[in-house]
């Protein structure tokens, strides 16, 4: 099949419909309110989007205003911050006020106010819209924050600051140097701020994002740009938590153990171990500034981890009872371990089921001590197979890896293996 | 959210049967589809111009492919694995309505189908495709050829009835 062909056959499609099937509201509707029990999301930040919206479209609608009567617009910085910082706390739609007599800032509401009404009225049902979602999240966000309960003890959060690969990544611009920025950069800074609304758009010039929010007029661009800087001033940043479920490692080991006396004797040799884990992974992809907590995406994985350890063991035990063919005694000791091998099966869930092999490194040795009772069976008088149940103090070694030894430090554990004895 | 389907549900819907063309089945699958949207679409980021709506139909595709793995239904057809020779001309579409595509897409076998519209609609590639479907890249291979050569046939017939040479 030809590329052409398929791009053709796509083109052809894109834009088909079908009369759409009746949806049963009710239906939907039941199934939203039982999901409200699960939504897990940043309780801060529905308000805080409806108040960027809301600046956005203030500031959006007072683009045209602006581009319509630039002469009348502010002419310095410290005005145009007095707008931009009135515009951003009080986002409320003015009262309609005589003009002539107003101050300037009252004066920019009222223009902004009057733009909306006369430009915008597509893009104010594109907002009831956005305000329909957002009352609604934020419903959900009330009565969740009521529910919402500290996390279970294995869960783990982590977060990775991360640089932004987006392609709208939005340049970090300080008021002091706007207009420079304004004639340079006119990329739309505002996009990420319809990030989580229902602002769809697929035809026609109904939706918000289709304001050019400046076009190089430079005073202009400044007003907007300080004024929506003051959000934009964000980071991004990835958050992953971590639902881990660890399995009992068991360390299998080879060693030799070399008497000092009937019932005293030390030991060192090899040890394996294979550490499983199951984990449910959430990760959030969102932006913070200093106003608001903005979710961008999220993914769902379930992970399985396997990660293969080998150490060495060093132990001294003393024997508490024994005969020609059992021995029983209680050591202690320490472990040095490295991570050689790990691999991770990643099942993306949601938003699409995909699934990807990882590999997984922890460069520090991981060390231990423990204390145990063993119990051993000797084949001849030099070759033994041991038991050894017991409890160990697994040391922090700063990875970022959730692992047994990471989440349960202080543990149970099994060891068995074969033994070498030199009397 | 009746504005949400008021302006999707009519190209979503479309999606949705391109895999699931039985109107039933397609129905529930849809609902299922716009729960999931409305549920998380706090996750959605927008990206510009249509992501909305590239986001929503990837929810769509999604929610079909796993009807259509829990019910089984295109692993029916991977009987032999043998790729038959592709044609090598791709039949013309000019002249067929987008309608007329959809339908004769929907007359595809399950699996030819389900595969088609991934390679072709969703531009993914046989590797991806066999993940998601959970089948080898062997068999999407073949599944596409077929799907390919019985659309073909199909594209010839309409054509000739249509616009006789």
């Amino acid at each position: 099949m030809k590329e052409q062909w398929k791009q053709q056959m796509r083109q052809k499609m894109a834009d088909y419909k079908e009369p759409a099937p009746e949806v049963s509201w009710d239906e939907i509707d039941k199934a939203l309110a039982a999901n409200k029990q699960q939504v897990k999301t940043v309780a801060m930040w529905p308000r805080r989007i409806a108040a960027a919206v809301v600046v956005l479209v203030t500031a959006g609608a007072g683009y045209y205003l602006l581009n319509r009567e630039q002469q009348d617009i502010i002419e310095d910085t410290a005005e145009t911050r007095l707008i931009e910082g009135t515009i951003t706390q009080e986002p409320v739609i003015p009262q309609k006020e005589e003009v002539s007599d107003l101050p300037i800032l009252a004066k920019a509401k009222y223009k902004i106010q009057q733009a909306i009404e006369e430009q915008k009225a597509e893009a104010l049902s594109a907002i009831s819209m956005v305000e329909d979602s957002v009352e609604q999240l934020a419903q959900v966000v009330e009565e969740q924050s009521e529910v919402q309960e500290p996390e279970p003890q294995e869960t783990k959060t982590q977060e990775q600051p991360r640089k932004s690969s987006l392609p709208e990544a939005h340049p970090t611009i300080y008021p002091s140097d706007f207009k420079r920025s304004a004639s340079s950069d006119k990329r739309l800074m505002a996009k990420v701020y319809l990030s989580n609304a229902m602002l769809g758009n697929n035809s026609g010039n109904s939706y918000i994002e289709l304001v050019p929010l400046y076009s190089g007029q430079t005073q202009m661009a400044g007003l907007l740009q300080v004024s929506l800087n003051n959000d934009q001033d964000t980071t991004e940043e990835e958050v992953h938590q971590l639902d881990a479920h660890h399995h009992l490692p068991i360390h299998f080991g080879l060693v030799l153990r070399y008497a000092l006396s009937d019932r005293w004797s030390i030991e060192g040799g090899l040890s394996y171990a294979l550490l499983t884990s199951d984990i449910r992974q959430t990760s959030n992809i969102r932006q913070t500034s200093t106003t608001s907590i903005t979710l961008l995406r999220q993914y769902d994985a379930d992970i399985e981890q396997r990660l293969t350890y080998i150490g060495i063991p060093v132990n001294v035990s003393y024997q508490l009872w024994g005969n020609r063919r059992f021995n029983v005694y209680a050591s202690v000791g320490g472990m040095a371990e490295k991570m050689v091998k790990g691999k991770r099966y990643v099942e993306e869930t949601y938003p699409m089921i995909q699934e990807r092999d990882e590999s997984v490194s922890i460069r520090p040795l991981q060390f231990s001590v423990n204390g145990r009772l063993g119990a051993e069976f000797l084949f001849i008088d030099w070759l033994s197979l041991y038991a050894e149940p017991g409890v160990g103090y697994w040391f922090d070694n700063g990875s970022d890896v959730p692992t047994y030894y990471q989440d349960k430090p202080f543990s149970f554990n099994l060891n068995v293996g074969l033994r070498f004895t030199i009397k | 959210m009746r504005e949400f389907y008021s302006l999707y549900a009519e190209r979503l819907g479309a999606i949705c049967s391109r895999y699931i063309p039985d109107k039933d089945d397609m129905k529930d699958v849809f609902q299922e589809s716009l729960i999931r949207i409305f549920t998380h679409i706090s996750d959605f980021s927008y990206r510009g111009e249509g992501s909305l709506q590239a986001w929503a139909s990837r929810i769509v595709i999604n929610e079909a492919l796993n009807y259509l793995k829990e019910t089984k239904r295109y692993e029916l057809l991977l009987l032999d694995d043998v790729v038959e020779e592709t044609e090598d001309e791709d039949p013309p579409i000019e002249e067929i309505p987008p309608d007329e595509i959809q339908r004769m897409v929907s007359q595809l076998p399950t699996g030819y189908r389900t595969v088609f519209n991934l390679y072709v609609f969703e531009d993914k590639s046989h590797q991806e495709i066999a993940s998601l479907l959970g089948i080898k890249e062997r068999s999407s291979a073949s599944q596409l050829s077929r799907a390919k050569n019985l659309l073909a046939k199909m594209i010839r017939y309409y054509n000739d009835k249509h616009h006789p040479r």
